[in-house]
């Protein structure tokens, strides 16, 4: 089942559940079969295993889940590392531009501006 | 007088007594005192005219009396020379004279079988010094000289390659001398696979890892991406996932199952700038002849990656049999 992952995570949520569940109650599993990602297994306490209706009726969100992770990699890797944010900062405060006419900030809103998340 | 040409080499000529026989004229069948084998191998004298076997005389009551064809006149004068052995006597050869051709092979297949394994105390005859004397040998000793020794293994041929699976050894199982086929002592099965393409893996989801290269299969027990030794024995399983572009902080797992539920696992994250992730996993296994091994990869990247299959850092899988454990 495509994005799998995601629509078992919201599914968690709207149960008052959190994605630890995955940790050690959860297998999702794909056996390279050409049948997909399926729940292996589930032991999720007070949370019965979700349905096939379930799970797709979840799938707009999920997909924007997936979308918005896709986004938050892209960001991450874009920012550059700590040590070179830290140093523009340091600049940016020695100029006394520790405000949003820094270049740390025009740096990072161009990176976000770029990769806008999608509405969850 | 001695004999002209050559000497007779068995039986006898000897002249029988017939002093007992009555000589009438009416009388023809007259004991021999022994035995003969036929009427010529009599010389029969009667009044110094030799008589023709046969014709003169013939034997009777099995050769046991002689019956003249005219019976003999009172007073007449008769000696019988017997030529060679008396039937059913005994011919003694003489020594060393009995050569292989006169023996016949039912001197060996007309025998009873011995029935049960050689006592060192059974006799054997052998030929000492080859040609020499003919002598009897014990078991016992022929055991030191025919047993498996240092060099029955010095003296055959080398092998001088890997033995085929099939090819044999003779061993001692517990005191019982065995032949053992080489295979069970060699680390086989064994294969070793790698991933020649890459292959999309979902965030949070193990996927089991597809091998399409064989690079060894010794008993062509890998196929549909699982290793089936089919031979029950422990074995080490090893395997290397590597995941490309994971995000700073997040890890992926390789993961053998067995028999399709998950055996054990071996977790890495990618730290700072090092956005390849590559995670080992091995195992000592047991395996029975149809229990199998497959090696499954995760990530928590947030979004699809990629395991890494057509470079020179790629994925790979592999297993042997621990021979001995």
């Amino acid at each position: 089942m495509d994005n799998l992952y995601y629509k078992v995570k919201l599914y968690l949520e709207d149960n008052s559940k959190t994605e630890s569940e995955f940790d050690s109650n959860i297998l999702l599993q794909n056996d390279a079969d050409g049948n997909g990602d399926y729940i292996k297994t589930w032991s999720v306490s007070g949370v019965a295993k979700p349905t096939d209706s379930q799970l797709n009726a979840l799938a707009t969100n999920a997909t924007k889940e997936l979308n918005n992770a896709v986004i938050r990699n892209t960001r991450k890797n874009s920012y550059g590392s700590i040590g070179d944010q830290l140093d523009l900062l340091y600049k940016d405060m020695l100029a006394g531009k520790g405000d949003s006419t820094g270049e740390w900030f025009k740096s990072i809103k161009a990176v976000k501006d770029a990769n806008a998340k999608e509405d969850a | 007088m001695a004999y002209i040409g050559k000497s007779i080499e068995s039986g006898t000529f000897s002249v029988l007594d017939t002093s007992g026989n009555t000589y009438n004229g009416s009388n023809v069948t007259f004991s021999l005192g022994t035995q003969v084998g036929s009427a010529a191998q009599l010389l029969v004298s009667h009044d110094g005219v030799l008589q023709k076997p046969g014709t003169d005389y013939t034997l009777a009551t099995g050769g046991t009396q002689i019956t003249f064809t005219t019976a003999p006149a009172s007073g007449a004068s008769i000696f019988i020379v017997e030529i060679s052995g008396a039937v059913g006597g005994t011919i003694t050869p003489s020594d060393t004279s009995v050569t292989a051709d006169k023996l016949n092979t039912a001197l060996l297949t007309g025998q009873t079988d011995i029935g049960a394994n050689i006592a060192d105390a059974d006799l054997f005859l052998v030929d000492d010094g080859a040609g020499g004397t003919l002598r009897k040998t014990a078991a016992s000793r022929l055991k030191t000289y025919a047993g498996f020794s240092v060099s029955s293994i010095t003296g055959a041929t080398e092998l001088a390659a890997q033995p085929a699976a099939t090819d044999e050894i003779v061993l001692s199982d517990a005191g019982t001398l065995k032949r053992l086929d080489i295979k069970h002592i060699q680390n086989t099965p064994a294969v070793m696979t790698q991933k020649g393409s890459n292959q999309t893996v979902a965030t949070g989801t193990a996927t089991l890892i597809t091998f399409d290269v064989e690079d060894l299969d010794t008993d062509g027990t890998f196929a549909s991406n699982r290793f089936t030794p089919a031979v029950a024995g422990y074995y080490f399983c090893f395997g290397l996932l590597a995941f490309d572009e994971l995000s700073d902080g997040k890890g992926a797992y390789s993961i053998l199952y067995k028999n399709g539920s998950h055996y054990l696992s071996s977790a890495n994250q990618v730290g700072a700038n090092t956005s390849l992730c590559v995670t080992e996993v091995s195992a000592t296994i047991y395996l029975d002849g149809d229990d199998y091994v497959e090696l499954y990869g995760q990530h928590n990247h947030g979004s699809d990656r990629t395991a890494i299959g057509n470079s020179s850092t790629e994925c790979f899988f592999g297993a042997f049999r621990i021979a001995g454990a």
